[in-house]
């Protein structure tokens, strides 16, 4: 987990997807205790992630990486269900006491395709090239005649972009 | 975006740049240095400065101000975490809040309770007021800042840890000019600017730390 976060791609990507096979539990068990069905829970589970991803410096590494994530999707689950207008009192369980579950592809709505196309050309570009496509980096540049940086830089922003995208989406919703 | 791609996407991403520019201690010194370059232009150090009392008096000021800034800036450096644990922190606001009833039964003991409210309210309280607060302003926003780049998970007390932080530093130099003597006169005084920038902070922290 740790060498995950030093810049190692492919460890990284193993422990998203072991994150979100654990959230998914938590937030559908969240939502349907708040009395809300699951169509939202991947898009949650969505912004969780890249709450951690973009706030995965102030991960202390001398310390357990559970409690930090735990700390992290109680935050985004309590800020979602209120954006919602739902009153979140209710205890949100740990990570470790909920079972994994797979992505629930019915939830998986079309509308999130939506958000990606109100990005700038270029950055749906980016991310698209790289998500959909499974180009790396340096592919990606060479297309699109950048610097590997400037590609990189450009993700960054462009994840940063999406995020708020889908805040206000929610917030409509 | 399927959640997989969206894992794809934020694992190309991998790589972390520390940015300094971030972190809460070098943001926070620059902070203070701006507003010294402040009390510098603006203001001026007491006349009488090197004279005994003086320096006993400013030194008292320092402990407690300084005191104030040190509970601020490490409850800073604990929030800015998500599972930040604000336990400890209790027993350094207990300990400032011993210190502060300490004084008063100091002077009360020493003055007698004769003369009390003159002693506290001093004859430069506006001055001391709006300074404080105006040189607090360049290190509460450093430490805002910082604290935006951490994940806070309590706005509110993140942002009153800030505002009493900064206050306090803001503290020390204007302990450099005031030439108001009195434990009482600071503790009200300093202590109602620290209160007021606080508040006014803590405020500030619901509206911007929100991530």
């Amino acid at each position: 987990m740790r060498e995950a976060m030093l810049g190692r791609e492919e460890s990284y990507r193993l422990l998203l997807g072991e994150i979100a096979r654990a959230l998914r539990g938590v937030v559908r068990s969240a939502l349907s205790r708040a009395g809300r069905g699951n169509a939202d829970a991947e898009d949650v589970v969505q912004d969780i992630l890249i709450a951690i991803h973009l706030k995965r410096s102030t991960w202390d590494r001398s310390q357990r990486l559970r409690p930090w994530i735990n700390a992290i999707t109680r935050h985004k689950l309590i800020d979602c269900l209120r954006r919602q207008g739902v009153r979140a009192e209710t205890p949100i369980d740990d990570l470790a006491e909920t079972l994994a579950a797979e992505p629930d592809d019915a939830s998986d709505r079309a509308d999130a395709r939506r958000l990606l196309n109100q990005l700038p050309e270029r950055d749906r570009r980016i991310v698209q090239g790289i998500s959909l496509e499974g180009r790396s980096i340096g592919e990606t540049a060479r297309a699109l005649g950048m610097r590997e940086v400037a590609v990189r830089v450009a993700l960054h922003r462009a994840l940063k972009k999406l995020r708020a995208l889908h805040r206000d989406e929610s917030r409509e919703a | 975006m399927r959640t997989d791609d969206l894992i794809a996407v934020l694992s190309r991403d991998a790589a972390l740049k520390n940015s300094s520019l971030q972190r809460p201690l070098p943001l926070a010194a620059f902070g203070i240095v701006v507003s010294a370059l402040a009390f510098a232009a603006f203001l001026s150090v007491r006349p009488d400065f090197f004279a005994g009392p003086a320096i006993a008096a400013t030194l008292y000021k320092w402990l407690l101000a300084g005191g104030l800034a040190t509970f601020g800036l490490l409850a800073v450096l604990r929030l800015r975490r998500p599972e930040a644990d604000p336990a400890p922190l209790r027993w350094l606001g207990g300990f400032l809040a011993v210190l502060l009833g300490g004084t008063i039964a100091h002077d009360l003991a020493v003055n007698g309770s004769s003369g009390f409210l003159d002693r506290a309210a001093g004859s430069s309280a506006l001055a001391c007021l709006t300074s404080i607060g105006w040189l607090s302003l360049a290190p509460l926003a450093a430490m805002l800042i910082a604290l935006r780049a951490g994940a806070v998970t309590r706005p509110g007390s993140a942002g009153l840890a800030a505002g009493l932080a900064a206050a306090g530093f803001a503290a020390c130099l204007y302990a450099l000019k005031c030439t108001e003597d009195s434990a009482l006169f600071v503790i009200a005084w300093y202590g109602l600017s620290a209160l007021l920038v606080g508040a006014a902070s803590s405020l500030a922290g619901r509206l911007v730390l929100r991530w």
